[in-house]
């Protein structure tokens, strides 16, 4: 090559930041500039939780919880999807079960939300759990209709029978009266799932989930029952998926058929997919622009809803890797031309 | 560019900061067969890629993804003509055919379809002339005709496979590790098809393969590639004299 | 007796909206949830050449199969483009688009009840049942698209390289054959099947943009239930649903109608989680 080519023959190189120590989990702290280095984005998003709800008006303190709820099922969405490789459409179905689980509770036992909150997720997680047994086989897109189906398939079922207060949904649940409770009940509980599932993953279990993803042959030829590993994905994720559904029929102190409504199945995967899957952060971001996005489009009527399909599609053209997995990379890595 | 039919000057690929092929120049003459052997992790494969072009739409995809990136730099020529920048289909149409890897056979296609769609670029006679002339070579595969490809052993895929790339009537033809899970018997039936092919049709042949033994008698000229780099060249004879390539490569 | 013909009908129009979602899967490997937009977004682009612009019904209808392709590219060229290899993204994407142009629907105006004309008005009587004319019309062009279909993929050169594509894109390209062209192809056909289905299926009944998400459920369906991408599950399974679904609403009454398919297609991913004539990915490479 001439030398005069020399100078175009550049590539952007990148490079990791250095932090000097890291072991497993639990980071050798040497300056204050590496720490704050590492827990400036948790610090951040901790703030964001668990002190911003403080300064929202009271409407937008409602839209926080809406987040929340979004959040909850994108996060169980992206479990499935990124480390147990289950494309899962059920957001609504979760919705359902949880929400009636605790209706049911309340209206017939009488339980106040302390007690039906925590019984109906776990016991809802169940219900999704034994519904969702015979479809575990499946894989991808199969798994996906099927779990689409079941809410379809529950709500025509409460409609024809009438049964669980039929198509007008149960009404006056008991609710929580303090709003500062409420508010404050999603933003702990989010939190704490949030850390905890992203513990969860990179733990042994966690790492047999994705293994079971890349090849579950493998998995099996090695003496680990994928049934029990994928029920009790499918479980957990339910858990989550019910706790939300459970939350807003208290928040709401009503469940009815639309619990079981499209919204809940499509919109947390379009979050999980503009935040960028496989990052529990990516959800928890993508549910918190686009459930205030439709807030904020309000206004403008009927043009609302194509506003918003033209700004969701334009995240997932420009950005399809994610937005959250492009900040962290422009975060953690800098970038530098180098002559070759 | 003198009679070499495919040139590369100066080529590197890099994938993210890993280096997978390094300032590696090479030709491959026409109407010759050239060998380019080396371990795994030579770069064999990432060369093969880059040359059909198909590294383009790998590059194009991981940009998408944001991810992984691949850079590539230096010239390719094909028949003196600079093919850089153009799409593997567009080169695939020029004559430039890569036969890959682990041979990417379309598994729910019949043995016939397969060579159907291979040969999407030729025209009827060339596709009824091409069809006699392989099944010559191959007459095992005319009794496989309506056998779907996955069904197929192994040695009869790689018959298929090239089958498959005759069909879109190469000029360079591009033979991405034939040898791959083969007994020597069938390696013996695809070196004779290698010679068949270069004798009687004319294709420019370029292999590339880890067991060299087997093909030194059959090329004309040989790279030995190690760490992205050329070590080695020469033709063949030279070669097989080379004290390094025999302990290399024939265990003396 | 009228159960037969009944099924026979409904099942023309079950195949007719999913062979079109069927090819471009099965070709490009997309799931293109916009086809339902697409064929609603047809049925009111026919309306208003002919109620607006004017044009005569013929005209109307042949101009709106010609958009209906071009949104199909457009959607490919524009969008699909650079999320490709992306599931996820893929679907996602186009759900949006889907969204976007079925609300963009309302947004202009057609909300309430807008229908296109029959082509030929009347009915016949077909071994003793009265079947209208449109109706006879939309089983032959079922039968006839369906047909179609069959001789182009499997005997055109076009339809050779889609088959190609579908299984392994870098080896098609290989061999010279581009890709994108061959995507951006089964799309416009995909799509205009869609419109096909749109003018020959819309002038049964009233016409809403809401029956954009209720074609597409129905053409998944189908194609899920018969195995994606494969042309002969599509009619299979189309016959299948069309015909529980009669015998439903005749012995159970119409309320069951959509929970028996549901519990159908339950049944079937169950049973035979790769459709009834689609193929399972089990030929494992061999080395």
């Amino acid at each position: 090559m001439a030398i005069s080519e020399n100078k175009s023959e550049r590539r952007l190189e990148r490079i990791d930041r250095g932090i000097k120590a890291r072991t497993d989990g639990i980071y050798a702290l040497l300056s204050w500039r590496e720490i704050s280095y590492l827990m400036a984005p948790r610090t951040f998003l901790l703030m964001g939780l668990l002190v911003l709800p403080v300064f929202l008006p009271e409407v937008w303190q409602r839209v926080f919880c809406l987040a929340g709820i979004y959040s909850l099922l994108a996060i169980a969405f992206d479990f499935l999807f990124s480390y147990a490789g289950m494309v899962s459409l059920g957001g609504a179905l979760w919705m359902g079960v949880g929400g009636y689980t605790v209706g049911i509770l309340g209206s017939e036992f009488g339980l106040p939300p302390v007690f039906s909150l925590p019984i109906g997720t776990f016991l809802g997680g169940g219900i999704c759990t034994v519904l969702l047994l015979p479809t575990l086989r499946l894989k991808g897109i199969y798994f996906a209709i099927a779990t689409f189906i079941y809410p379809f398939i529950i709500s025509h079922i409460i409609e024809a029978l009438q049964i669980a207060g039929g198509t007008f949904g149960l009404a006056d649940l008991p609710v929580i009266e303090n709003g500062w409770v409420v508010l404050y009940v999603m933003a702990v509980l989010l939190t704490g799932i949030f850390f905890g599932i992203r513990r969860l993953v990179i733990e042994d279990v966690g790492m047999v989930f994705r293994s079971m993803m890349e090849n579950d042959q493998a998995v099996s030829a090695s003496g680990i029952s994928i049934t029990v590993l994928r029920t009790i994905a499918v479980y957990i994720a339910s858990c989550i998926g019910c706790l939300a559904g459970g939350y807003l029929s208290v928040l709401y102190g009503w469940v009815g058929m639309s619990f079981f409504a499209l919204d809940f199945s499509i919109l947390p995967i379009a979050a999980s997919v503009i935040g960028g899957p496989g990052t529990f952060a990516g959800s928890l971001l993508g549910a918190f622009i686009l459930v205030p996005l439709t807030e904020f489009l309000r206004p403008f009527g009927p043009m609302r809803m194509v506003g918003y399909s033209v700004i969701l599609a334009l995240f997932v053209v420009l950005k399809p890797e994610g937005i959250f997995p492009y900040l962290t990379r422009k975060y953690n890595q800098f970038q530098r031309w180098v002559e070759v | 560019m003198k009679t070499a039919m495919l040139s590369i000057e100066s080529l590197m690929v890099f994938y993210e900061n890993a280096i997978a092929v390094n300032n590696l120049s090479l030709e491959a003459e026409r109407g010759k067969v050239t060998g380019i052997f080396g371990m795994n992790s030579a770069g064999k494969t990432t060369l093969m890629y880059t040359i059909s072009g198909i590294m383009l739409d790998f590059q194009r995809k991981e940009n998408m993804k944001g991810g992984k990136r691949i850079t590539v730099f230096g010239e390719l020529a094909f028949n003196g003509k600079k093919i850089t920048k153009i799409q593997p289909w567009k080169r695939a149409k020029m004559g430039l055919v890569l036969c890959p890897e682990r041979r990417r056979l379309f598994v729910e296609s019949s043995v016939l379809e397969n060579l159907r769609i291979g040969a999407y670029v030729a025209n009827r006679a060339q596709w009824k002339e091409t069809l006699e002339y392989v099944f010559a070579l191959f007459p095992h595969l005319e009794r496989l005709q309506k056998r779907e490809a996955g069904f197929l052993s192994g040695g009869e895929q790689q018959m298929l496979a090239i089958s498959r790339a005759l069909m879109a009537q190469p000029k360079l033809l591009l033979l991405d590790e034939p040898f791959l899970g083969l007994s020597i018997g069938m390696q013996d039936v695809v070196i004779e098809a290698i010679n068949d092919i270069k004798k009687r049709r004319g294709v420019t042949v370029v292999i590339s393969e880890q067991y060299a033994r087997p093909l030194f008698p059959v090329i004309d000229y040989g790279y030995i590639l190690e760490g992205g780099n050329i070590v080695v060249e020469g033709s063949s004879e030279e070669l097989m004299n080379n004290p390094d390539v025999k302990a290399a490569y024939f265990g003396v | 007796m009228d159960i037969l013909i009944y099924g026979l009908i409904n099942a023309a129009s079950l195949i007719l909206l999913a062979v079109g979602f069927s090819l471009i899967y099965g070709v490009s490997r997309v799931a293109n949830f916009a086809h339902g937009a697409v064929y609603i977004a047809t049925g009111f682009i026919a309306w208003a050449l002919m109620n607006k612009a004017g044009l005569n019904y013929p005209l109307s209808i042949v101009l709106s199969v010609v958009v209906s392709a071009l949104l199909g590219v457009g959607i490919y060229q524009g969008l699909l483009i650079r999320v490709r290899g992306m599931p996820a993204s893929e679907i996602i994407a186009s759900f949006a688009i889907a969204m976007g142009m079925i609300e963009a629907l309302k947004v202009v105006g057609f909300v309430g009840s807008y229908g296109n004309p029959v082509f030929v008005r009347g009915s016949v009587e077909v071994l003793g049942i009265p079947v209208d004319y449109q109706r006879l019309i939309s089983v032959l062009v079922a039968f006839g698209t369906v047909v179609f279909l069959y001789v182009f993929i499997r005997r055109t050169k076009i339809g050779l390289s889609l088959r190609g594509i579908a299984q392994d894109e870098r080896s098609s390209m290989m061999l010279g054959i581009n890709s994108d062209l061959a995507a951006t192809i089964s799309l416009a056909i995909g799509s205009a099947l869609a419109g096909i289905a749109a003018v020959v299926l819309l002038p049964l009944g009233n016409m809403y943009p809401g029956i954009g998400y209720e074609a597409l459920i129905y053409a998944v369906a189908v194609c899920i239930v018969g195995g994606l991408g494969s042309l002969g599950g599509t009619v299979f399974a189309g016959l299948m649903i069309a015909f529980a679904q009669v015998i439903t609403v005749r012995f159970l009454g119409g309320q069951w109608r959509m929970l028996v398919i549901f519990l159908a297609i339950l049944v079937i991913l169950v049973f035979k989680p790769s459709g009834l004539l689609g193929r399972q990915k089990e030929l494992e490479e061999r080395v």
